[in-house]
């Protein structure tokens, strides 16, 4: 929990730098940084530039304190990044960064695109796009395979002296066009190196517009191509990558209704008269909705914490012909006069997520205030006094920022609002047996392939709760594992008759020593206490015997939250053996026993094919 | 009060233009303001690099919304050159 009065001074700090963000400003802000919170956590980043880079040195130390972090930055010698990358002596490799960015301008990357581009033929271009790219990508990938650290790499800027002119569009092999197809290669060839990302250099530069950004008088000067406004904007987007790296993002937004989904009063103006519609004002908010929208298709849960007759906001949020936003979208709704406080902690624990996975989002100060105050892990958003400023406000926090885009996200609304079926049902029925049946589970248990990897990595990264040992193998470590004759790494789908819950079990089977041990054993916690967990040991446990193995031991090591998978082993009449630093180790006699497949599951045909049974 | 004066705002601009010339490059070199006059220069302010020099450059254009041509920029060796040059933009400090 961060101390009030540090976070104060920051923020003071950053809303000076805000009003008036000028070189001036953030050298005078980094400076107090220096002396001032010490509550931002370290991160160690290396810049390396093919060009002069150290301005951005105020503006990325204090974006990153926005986010929570203390730069600890590392600029590499200049137009020296291939060196710095490939030399394991190098000072970016001295410096053990967390982060690494690259930057490179068109102009020292790829001169012959820039200099005399209608001289050359098609295929030249074609052959110096590969070249360039190939050049980046294999550098980047070298030093991937020594370091943990994750690469971000800018694209490039396309020239403001298009050599066409005003037709420069309609020609098919334009510079234009070679910039863009170079971008998208690099984007291409990168997706490919684990930990590799690009940082888009064009976005940002369309974003400030490409007059602004540019310098010509510091680039001639000293090669400092960056204008104060392109520092800022570059910095801040640095900021947002070393959030998502660093920082799990968060998974729900809690939003509050009146003068925020819609302008003015529910209880005063009545459901005809509020401000939600295709005109202004009522278009703003209507805009708003839509941005939020788009979080939740990708994978946000949306919910609602708001102070209204539930009655009147119901018939608003199902019946007002101009809500983009309707009642199947929300996660969770918590309409009623009690305090807002405690409404989050209710939907946080309907939807099984910790308090520090949601953001809250309301126009009252007072009700933001008291929301800080009591839930400082909540990341509470005061909405703008300008409800056009509502979408930049929550968006340039970064809070649902993430570096990979897996088909569970996208459904991920749909999972929980199933989840709410689930719970329904389990109200109604007798027993958790009877309830366990009623769902009609079908468990899938298969290898991790190429299709489950991204999944399986963000479950091996985020899963607090039923995780028997918590190692957050990267995908580079999980990629070994899949490479290693010694170790299996196997996923759990399940689904049941409210639907698809998409992959939700992880585990990892070493069978290097003299017993098969089990490495790693995870459920998401919308699954826990429903037996899939005993379906996955039952599993392991064929395995081991298919591979000759006497005996099966684990490892629980015991975190802040892993409390649900405590007694996971004597649950299984595991005997425990151990007790050291890392938690207790747990065995069982497999020669001639096994575990029971539970009852209220079936295995899918693909499953008992794979070796159960 | 000049034009660009006017379009700078914040708590900043409230204060005398001088303060804010001073203040700027001060924030930049890492120094007391106190410690800067006229005759401050690269050769007399250790800070006072190459590096700063563009980001003095950068910090004048932004606190006082103007914009300095590279030779203005190879001028400016001393506050004494930069009130000078920023005169010439209509900029009295």
């Amino acid at each position: 929990m961060m101390d009030r009065e540090q976070t104060g001074m920051l923020e003071q700090l950053l809303a000076e730098v805000d009003a008036r963000p000028t070189m001036a400003s953030y050298h005078e802000a980094a400076r107090r940084l220096d002396s001032g919170p010490d509550m931002l956590k370290p991160v160690r980043i290396a810049l390396l530039a093919s060009f002069t880079i150290e301005p951005v040195v105020p503006f990325l130390r204090v974006e990153a304190a926005r986010h929570g972090f203390r730069g600890d930055i590392y600029i590499g010698p200049y137009n020296s990044i291939d060196q710095e990358l490939l030399w394991s002596d190098s000072g970016c490799a001295r410096h053990m960064p967390d982060v690494v960015f690259i930057s490179y301008t068109l102009a020292d990357a790829c001169p012959r695109l820039c200099d005399d581009f209608l001289s050359l033929p098609c295929a030249t271009v074609d052959r110096i796009v590969e070249e360039v790219v190939g050049r980046i990508v294999s550098a980047v990938a070298a030093f991937r395979a020594r370091s943990t650290a994750p690469v971000v790499v800018t694209n490039f800027v396309a020239s403001r002296s298009a050599p066409h002119g005003v037709y420069e569009p309609m020609v098919e092999r334009s510079q234009t066009d070679a910039i863009q197809r170079l971008n998208a290669r690099l984007a291409r060839r990168l997706k490919s190196i684990d930990g590799a990302y690009v940082l888009d250099f064009h976005a940002i530069a369309s974003d400030v517009g490409r007059r602004h950004w540019f310098d010509a008088k510091l680039w001639h000067l000293a090669r400092a191509p960056l204008s104060a406004a392109g520092l800022a904007a570059v910095a801040k987007r640095q900021a947002i990558f070393l959030r998502a790296l660093l920082t799990p993002p968060r998974k729900c937004l809690v939003l509050d209704l009146d003068n925020t989904l819609w302008g003015g009063v529910l209880g005063e103006a009545g459901p005809g008269g509020i401000k939600l519609g295709a005109t202004y004002p009522g278009s703003v908010y209507r805009e708003f909705q839509g941005v939020i929208r788009q979080l939740q298709r990708r994978g946000v849960l949306l919910a609602i914490n708001s102070k209204n007759n539930q009655s009147e906001a119901d018939e608003v949020l199902a019946g007002h012909p101009d809500m983009v936003l309707r009642p199947e979208d929300f996660a969770a709704v918590r309409i009623n006069w009690d305090p807002k406080p405690e409404n989050m902690i209710a939907i946080a624990q309907e939807l099984n997520i910790g308090l520090d996975a949601m953001v809250f989002f309301d126009d009252s100060p007072a009700e933001c205030s008291l929301m800080r105050e009591a839930l400082p892990d909540v990341l509470t958003v005061q909405a703008p006094a300008d409800p056009m400023e509502f979408s930049a406000a929550l968006l340039d926090t970064g809070a649902f920022e993430r570096l990979s885009q897996t088909a569970e996200d996208a459904h991920r609304g749909r999972m929980y609002r199933e989840q709410a079926g689930r719970r329904a049902a389990a109200l109604g029925a007798g027993s958790i047996d009877e309830f366990l049946r009623g769902l009609q589970m079908v468990a899938d248990i298969q290898p991790v392939d190429d299709f489950a990897f991204t999944r399986v990595v963000d479950l091996i990264q985020k899963t607090n709760q039923f995780n028997l040992t918590t190692r957050r193998y990267s995908a580079a470590e999980l990629r070994a594992i899949l490479e290693d004759v010694g170790r299996e790494a196997f996923y759990l789908r399940l689904t049941d008759r409210f639907g698809d819950n998409g992959i939700v079990g992880v585990a990892v089977l070493d069978y290097r020593g003299a017993v098969a041990a089990i490495d790693t054993l995870l459920l998401s916690c919308r699954v826990i206490g429903r037996s899939a967990e005993t379906a996955l040991l039952a599993f392991l446990v064929k395995r081991a015997q298919a591979r000759g193995k006497e005996r099966i031991e684990g490892l629980f090591t015991p975190t802040a939250k892993n409390a649900p998978a405590r007694d996971f082993f004597s649950r299984h009449g595991f005997e425990r053996i151990s007790e050291d630093a890392s938690g207790t180790r747990w065995r069982l006699a497999i020669a001639n026993a096994t575990i029971e497949w539970p009852s209220s599951i079936a295995a899918a045909a693909e499953t008992l094919a794979n070796g159960h049974r | 009060m000049t034009m660009q004066q006017t379009v700078t705002g914040g708590a900043a601009a409230g204060r005398a233009p001088a303060q804010r010339l001073y203040r700027a490059i001060a924030a930049v070199l890492d120094v007391d303001p106190a410690q800067l006059n006229d005759d401050s220069s690269p050769e007399n302010v250790a800070s006072w690099d190459s590096l700063n020099h563009l980001n003095i450059v950068m910090a004048l254009e932004g606190e006082f919304g103007v914009a300095v041509s590279a030779d203005d920029a190879l001028d400016m060796g001393s506050i004494a050159k930069i009130r000078a040059i920023l005169a010439t933009h209509g900029v009295e400090v």
